[in-house]
C-alpha cells in the first residue's frame, strides 16, 4: 500500500498533475495566508502578555490558553453560522470561498502563536528586562530586546501556528467546501482531498496525497528550522 | 558640592514587611558613592529604586531637585547601570555595547566611537566583533560595565561591578571607573558588600542593613566614626568596647570598661556611657610590657588567635580588654610570638572613636 502510495505521489508531482498541483499549492496558500494574520495577532499579544503587568492580564491569559485548545470543527461552525446567508457577516458572501477558510483557520493559530510567545519570553531571566530598563529602553525597545532574546522560541512558535493551519481539515472543510468550480480548484486543500478520496473509496490517490502533504510539511521545517538557528554560534 | 540624585522617604514593601527604609540618600556630581553592606541587606534593592528600573512603595527619587519616576523616560535616559548578574545580549559584543546609545538614537558613527572608548576603558579593546557567548564570566561583567560607561551617563549605577573580574583586573578597572566618574562629572553610585573596594573607591560612603541606612557620610568620617554597633561592624572597627567616662578634663576622658581604665579624647561629660571603637590598624602589639608611656592605653593579655590575611596578620588578644589587632607581617615576624604566648596590646587616645550608648 506504502509503497505504492509513494510512486503514485511521485507520479503525480513529476507529470506535473494539473489537479494535485494546483491543490498543493492552494494548500499552501491557505495555510500561509493564515498564518500570516495568526502571526500579526499572536506575536504582538503574546509579546505584551509576557512583557507586561495589567489589570486583567490572568483573565485574558486564561483565554488564550484555553483557546490553544480550540476545536477546529467549532471554529468552523462559528464561521459558518457568521457567514452564512442570514449570518451576521452574511452580506460579504463570504461563504465557501478561500477567505472564510482563512477566517476559520485564524483563531486556531493565533492563540498558539500568542501562548508559545508569552511563555517564552516570561521564561526569560529577570534581570534582561532589569539590565535592559537600567539602560534607559522604553517599553517598546524593552519588548523588542526581550523578544530577540527569545528569538528561536518565537521561531517554534510560528512553526507551530504553521503545523495548526497546514494539516487543518474540519475548519475549512465546512467553511471552504471542497470545491471545483468548473473543473478546477476552488475551495481544495490536501486534507479535505484526502477526506474526500478516502471516501470514495481512492484508497491509492488518498495515500499520494498523505504523503506530499508530509514532504512538503518537512520540506517547510527544514526552511524554518535553518531560519530558526541562523546567526547563531553553533 | 551639588547633590544630582537623592532618595526621599524610601519605602517598599515586600509580602506585608517593610524590606527597605531610607529615609534620605543622596549622589553629588563627580563623586563616587559607594552603597554597602552585607548580602540581602537590600544594597541592590535601593539601586533599582534609585536608578528608576522599580517604583517604590512611598518615597520619591529627585534628579537635580525634581521629582522622577519610573515611566518618565526622559528622567531614565540620563542614568545607566550595570546590574550585578551580567546580562548580555545575544550577539557580538558591540551591539551590546552600543545598544544604550541606539536606543537613544545616536548617530551610528558616534556609536561605534563611545563604544570603542568604553571597551578600552574596560580593557577590552579589539573586543567588538566576538560573540558575547565566547566571553569568560571576567570578560562578560567588563562588557556589562562597558555598555553602561558607552552611554556617557549623568548618573552611572553599578551593582558589583568588579565581583567576577580577575584579580589582576580589579585595581585599574576600578581606577578608571573612578577617573570616568571625575572626568564626565557624574554622580556614581556603586554597590559591594566588600569593605576594601569602599573605602578604596568612595567619596561618600552609605551603610546598609536589613533595609535600613544605617549612616551615610564622607567616606573616611564613616569609617573612622561609624554611628553605632552595626555601623562599626561595617566598617570593621573590631574593636568596641563598653566604658563609662569617669572624668573629662577639657576633652580628655577617662573611662573605665570593667577595672580596666583607659583615656579617649571626646566632648561627652561625665557619667555618660559609651561605646569605644578602636580600628584593628590602631592598635600596636608589644612582646614585653612597653617601657615609653604612649599610648596609655595598653593591658597585658594571651594572643588568643592569629589569622594571616596575606600581606597583613590579624591578632586577637584576650585579656582585661579584648582586642584585635591588624599589623604587617613582617612586624608580626618580628614580635616573635605564636598562640598562648603572652603579649601587650593597647592605642593611642586620640585613636578612639566614642560613641553614646543609647
Amino acid at each position: 500500500m506504502i509503497p505504492q502510495a509513494l510512486r503514485d505521489a511521485f507520479r503525480l508531482i513529476f507529470e506535473g498533475d494539473p489537479y494535485t498541483l494546483s491543490v498543493i499549492w492552494f494548500s499552501f496558500k491557505v495555510a500561509f495566508a493564515s498564518l500570516a494574520i495568526a502571526v500579526v495577532i499572536g506575536l504582538p499579544v503574546g509579546i505584551l502578555l509576557g512583557t507586561t503587568r495589567f489589570a486583567g492580564r490572568l483573565g485574558f491569559l486564561t483565554l488564550v490558553n484555553a483557546a490553544m485548545g480550540l476545536p477546529p470543527v467549532v471554529a468552523g461552525l462559528v464561521t459558518f453560522m457568521v457567514l452564512r446567508n442570514n449570518g451576521v457577516l452574511g452580506d460579504a458572501q463570504l461563504l465557501f470561498t478561500p477567505a472564510a477558510m482563512v477566517l476559520a483557520q485564524v483563531p486556531l493559530a493565533a492563540p498558539l502563536i500568542a501562548g508559545i510567545t508569552m511563555a517564552s519570553i516570561s521564561a526569560l531571566p529577570a534581570a534582561i528586562k532589569i539590565q535592559a530598563r537600567g539602560l534607559g529602553a522604553s517599553r517598546l525597545q524593552e519588548a523588542k530586546i526581550l523578544a530577540g532574546q527569545a528569538r528561536a522560541s518565537l521561531f517554534a512558535a510560528v512553526i507551530a501556528g504553521f503545523g495548526a493551519t497546514i494539516s487543518e481539515v474540519g475548519a475549512i472543510l465546512i467553511t471552504g467546501g471542497n470545491l471545483l468550480v468548473g473543473g478546477k480548484n476552488y475551495t481544495r486543500t490536501m486534507t479535505t482531498a484526502i477526506v474526500l478520496e478516502t471516501r470514495l473509496g481512492n484508497f491509492s490517490r488518498a495515500m499520494a496525497f498523505a504523503v506530499i502533504l508530509l514532504f512538503a510539511i518537512l520540506i517547510v521545517n527544514i526552511l524554518f528550522t535553518r531560519a530558526q538557528t541562523a546567526g547563531r554560534a553553533r | 558640592m551639588s547633590i544630582l540624585l537623592e532618595g526621599a522617604g524610601l519605602r517598599r514593601t515586600y509580602r506585608r514587611t517593610l524590606d527597605l527604609d531610607v529615609p534620605r540618600i543622596s549622589a553629588q556630581r563627580g563623586r563616587v558613592l559607594v552603597i554597602m553592606g552585607p548580602s540581602g541587606a537590600g544594597k541592590s534593592t535601593l539601586l533599582r529604586l534609585l536608578a528608576l528600573v522599580e517604583k517604590p512603595d512611598q518615597g520619591q527619587i529627585l534628579i537635580a531637585g525634581q521629582p522622577a519616576k519610573p515611566h518618565d523616560l526622559k528622567s531614565r535616559r540620563k542614568m545607566a547601570s550595570a546590574m550585578q548578574t551580567a546580562t548580555l545580549f545575544r550577539g557580538t559584543v558591540l551591539r551590546n555595547v552600543e545598544w544604550g546609545l541606539a536606543i537613544r538614537r545616536v548617530h551610528k558613527r558616534l556609536r561605534l566611537i563611545r563604544s570603542e572608548e568604553a571597551l578600552a576603558l574596560v580593557g577590552l579593546d579589539g573586543f567588538e566583533s566576538r560573540d558575547v557567548a565566547e566571553l569568560s564570566g571576567g570578560e562578560a561583567q567588563r562588557v556589562n560595565l562597558a555598555r553602561a560607561l558607552a552611554v556617557q551617563p549623568e548618573i552611572l549605577f553599578l551593582d558589583e561591578p568588579l565581583v567576577y573580574v580577575d584579580e589582576t583586573m580589579r585595581e585599574s578597572l576600578a581606577l578608571a571607573l573612578r577617573k570616568f566618574t571625575l572626568r564626565t562629572s557624574c554622580a556614581t553610585v556603586w554597590v559591594t558588600h566588600d569593605r576594601a573596594e569602599a573605602l578604596g573607591m568612595s567619596d561618600d560612603l552609605a551603610l546598609v542593613s536589613d533595609g535600613r541606612m544605617l549612616q551615610q557620610g564622607e567616606t573616611m568620617e564613616v569609617f573612622t566614626k561609624p554611628d553605632g554597633l552595626q555601623a562599626a561592624r561595617l566598617v570593621g572597627a573590631d574593636n568596641v568596647i563598653a566604658a563609662t567616662i569617669t572624668s573629662n578634663d577639657d576633652g580628655l576622658a577617662k573611662l573605665k570598661a570593667g577595672d580596666a581604665d583607659i583615656e579617649a579624647t571626646t566632648d561627652l561629660a561625665e557619667g555618660t556611657t559609651v561605646y569605644l571603637v578602636v580600628r584593628p590598624e590602631e592598635v600596636s602589639v608589644w612582646g614585653a610590657a612597653p617601657q615609653d608611656s604612649s599610648p596609655r592605653n595598653w593591658f597585658k593579655g594571651v594572643l588568643a588567635e592569629v589569622i594571616s590575611l596575606g600581606a597583613t596578620v590579624k591578632l586577637r588578644v584576650d585579656g582585661e580588654v579584648p582586642l584585635v589587632a591588624l599589623i604587617t607581617q613582617p612586624t608580626f615576624r618580628e614580635l616573635g610570638v605564636t598562640a598562648g604566648d603572652p603579649i601587650w596590646a593597647g592605642f593611642k587616645a586620640t585613636a578612639v572613636h566614642v560613641m553614646r550608648r543609647s
